[in-house]
């Protein structure tokens, strides 16, 4: 599935729609260059979950939590191997009680399970539009057709 | 008293001991910045392999002659966690076979306190401005453990800001040093990059989408065959960086009645925001105190230098204490025992 955003706002509210369809176990993988808005789908997916304050880049901590939603928000810029990720503790929270969305994934991509959700950012003609993808397996159709309404309703 | 300080937090092992909390006998930082170079940023899991072959080395020049210290100081938070274990562990050995106390430290805090170490410190209530790759945040200091945060990044940190454009630029890392040196040969108002968060009402900064607005121009430039020197680039992004930082930083000042201001972190080395900012407090009638640049950057002596003002204050870390990756102002608990 792909939609256009037409601004950080956008890519916010789609995160937000994003967040309201997981459950815990779900794990998102967020890929695009720098610039994309990575970090802003993964603060949509927090704000989704019910999260109201702060969402800074995890880069320098690689793994920030945010205990009272039960999100755990990675980053695995700075990392060169899955090995790395693990080592940077991630499996405590690939254990089904948290949501987990991963920034770079791809560089980690054998850390995570084969079941999760892949959202991919794209720069778009204009300075301010993203072209973004998402997939996964089948049991996201669904949900994604859910997010899909909620995202293009909001945009009114 | 003498202080031992321990620092792992990041991408340099550090060791430092400090008479009664403010004259230095020794401050011996093993930096990793080599190590990191060529992967364009700090990779955590070399961080703590190289702070386990780094740590005794590095405390052995620190210890120096028959002297043992009567106290450990290490920080426990906020950083990498194998990093930090690494340190604490370290701690832990030192504090039970010289039997000898701990007392924890937070990094960031810590940062806001190296003044003391130049016999600078201002007196209670200042305002701390610390910037780094990990941290850019203003807080009011109203005394030991009472630092409230009165802004701080949205997304992200000065220090990555400057990573990730450098990067983007072909410059290497770190990106802090590399934009601030050639900047001075670029034109600051070649590009119009947005100052963003300046008109925000508040003390946060956002520097995602300035970053964001660096790599669109570039890409832009290419396309219609006007490539900027990258010099123009670098003077313009650190430009529109600093003026909000600055900004902010004035009015947080004025407005919480503040005179004194403390600028600490690895991003304070920054000639152009060292100048910037003390052109701009002179300007308001304040007195910025900032240490030389070795006392900016992660050292050991200002986590010695804290730790003794705690010890002070009757804290102290039991062996059981742990590390804080994600450890906020404030967050380091008064007793473990």
């Amino acid at each position: 599935m792909e939609v256009l955003s037409n601004s950080g706002e956008d890519t916010l509210r789609l995160g937000d729609a994003i967040g309201r369809v997981l459950t815990p176990g779900d794990v998102v993988c967020l890929e695009g260059e720098l610039g994309t808005g990575k970090t802003v789908v993964a603060r949509g997916i927090a704000r989704g979950r019910g999260h109201r304050g702060v969402v800074p880049s995890p880069t320098f901590l690689i793994i920030h939590l945010y205990q009272s939603v039960g999100f755990c928000h990675v980053d695995a810029f700075r990392l060169g191997s899955p090995e790395e990720l693990i080592d940077a503790g991630i499996e405590e929270y690939l254990d089904g009680d948290w949501i987990c969305a991963v920034e770079w994934a791809g560089r980690v991509r054998a850390a995570l399970p084969s079941g999760a959700l892949t959202v991919r950012l794209e720069f778009a003609e204009d300075e301010n539009r993203r072209r973004i993808t998402l997939g996964g397996g089948g049991e996201w159709k669904k949900r994604l057709e859910f997010v899909r309404t909620e995202f293009e309703r909001d945009a009114g | 008293m003498l202080v031992l300080g321990i620092e792992t937090s990041c991408d340099e092992s550090a060791a430092a001991m400090v008479e009664d909390g403010c004259e230095m006998l020794s401050n011996v930082v093993a930096s990793q910045v080599d190590l990191h170079r060529k992967y364009g940023g700090v990779v955590p899991e070399i961080a703590a392999r190289a702070h386990v072959d780094q740590i005794i080395p590095v405390l052995e020049e620190a210890v120096v002659g028959e002297a043992r210290p009567d106290l450990v100081a290490v920080t426990v938070g906020p950083g990498l966690v194998g990093s930090l274990l690494v340190g604490v562990s370290a701690a832990k050995g030192l504090s039970w076979s010289w039997g000898i106390p701990m007392v924890a430290v937070n990094h960031v805090e810590a940062h806001a306190y190296a003044p003391v170490l130049e016999g600078r410190l201002p007196q209670y209530p200042f305002l701390a401005l610390v910037v780094s790759g990990g941290h850019t945040l203003l807080a009011e200091v109203g005394g030991l453990d009472e630092m409230e945060i009165l802004g701080q990044t949205l997304d992200d940190a000065l220090g990555e800001a400057y990573d990730k454009v450098a990067r983007h630029l072909g410059l290497g890392y770190p990106g802090g040093p590399v934009i601030d040196e050639i900047a001075p040969a670029g034109d600051p108002a070649a590009c119009a990059f947005p100052r963003p968060m300046m008109g925000s009402g508040d003390y946060n900064f956002s520097l995602s989408g300035l970053k964001t607005a660096v790599i669109r121009f570039m890409e832009d430039s290419e396309r219609r065959d006007a490539v900027r020197p990258v010099e123009d680039i670098a003077a313009s992004f650190q430009a529109a960086a600093l003026e909000v930082v600055v900004r902010k930083t004035v009015r947080a000042a004025r407005d919480c009645g503040l005179t004194d201001v403390v600028m600490g972190g690895g991003v304070a080395c920054n000639r152009a925001l060292r100048l910037m900012l003390g052109e701009a407090c002179e300007e308001e009638g304040l007195r910025l105190v900032c240490p030389s640049p070795s006392l900016c950057t992660d050292n050991a002596a200002m986590i010695a230098a804290l730790g003794y003002l705690r010890y002070q204050a009757g804290h102290r870390a039991g062996l059981d204490v742990d590390v804080y990756p994600n450890l906020k102002l404030g967050g380091v608990p008064r007793t473990v025992a």
